[in-house]
């Protein structure tokens, strides 16, 4: 279980560097923060890091149950 | 059907200053509509201003921008206006906050205090924004993404929707804005941001 969470992990890394070094995302409370500080978290497994990767497990959970095409016409 | 309706607009950091932007862009349509809106505007979204205004105006609508949690929704400088303590404030009114978890105690405790309605989030407000957007974000096309399915909750609330069907707009908003993410031409970013997007929908509730 502990490899499929490291695996995970990585992979959470893997598209977050993907996206473009200029985006910014706002998360609650924690303030917005540059591609490079969300990559930082996620590496830390920090707070923010764990709600990156919980984001990124509903979006897979989503598309594996097809409830991301819900509601779309 | 003309209403009335009071926005909280605190602007004091990035989130703030995109809530508030497309906070404005709903003022100007519900005006335009014939609407009677009651703004505070960053230093005035404080509490003793929020609860003078319902007091002395009796808005049928409370629109909230700004940081929250489970029990609580903030003003301006992260000064909380009403809690789950003050919930009773909100007696008879439909409110909708674009605020983080709290749909979660706070929105249930305003309906048990009399609220008509309460619509907000359960998790935590997700927004994606552009930096070189900072100063004019009504021009950000990724934040709209968010906040353009955001608005289609406060209209329908407005047009006299329910609380669960002003969600179920809000809802269909987001998935619009996923069909569009997903069919962005490959230059675009966008799909990047759909996890993000889907995140809000899945956790805007009504109470």
């Amino acid at each position: 279980m502990a490899n499929v969470n490291s695996d995970f992990k990585r992979l959470v890394y893997a598209r977050i560097q993907a996206m473009p070094d200029g985006t910014n995302i706002s998360i609650g409370n924690s303030g917005t923060l540059s591609k490079t500080e969300m990559l930082e978290h996620v590496e830390a497994g920090d707070e923010i890091g764990q709600k990156m990767i919980e984001v990124e497990k509903a979006f897979f959970q989503a598309l594996k149950d097809g409830s991301l095409y819900d509601y779309a016409d | 059907m003309q209403t009335s309706i009071l926005v909280t607009c605190p602007d004091y950091d990035r989130m703030t200053r995109y809530l508030s932007a497309w906070a404005d862009k709903f003022t100007e349509q519900a005006k335009k509509r014939g609407h009677e809106v009651y703004e505070l505007k960053e230093k005035s979204a404080n509490k003793a201003k929020f609860h003078g205004m319902i007091k002395k105006n009796k808005p049928a609508i409370i629109f909230i921008n700004g940081h929250g949690d489970k029990d609580r929704v903030a003003g301006q400088d992260h000064e909380v206006i009403v809690d789950s303590k003050s919930a009773s404030i909100l007696k008879g009114t439909t409110v909708y906050a674009v605020s983080c978890k709290s749909a979660q105690i706070l929105g249930a405790q305003a309906i048990k205090a009399g609220a008509q309605g309460y619509i907000g989030y359960t998790e935590d407000f997700i927004l994606v924004s552009q930096p070189r957007k900072t100063a004019h974000p009504k021009d950000d096309k990724t934040a709209a993404l968010f906040l353009d399915p955001s608005n289609q909750v406060i209209a329908a609330v407005s047009k006299g929707h329910s609380a669960q069907e002003a969600v179920a707009k809000g809802r269909i908003g987001f998935a619009q804005s996923i069909s569009v993410a997903l069919n962005s031409d490959v230059q675009s970013d966008d799909d990047k941001y759909i996890p993000y997007l889907m995140w809000d929908r899945q956790f805007l509730s009504a109470c």
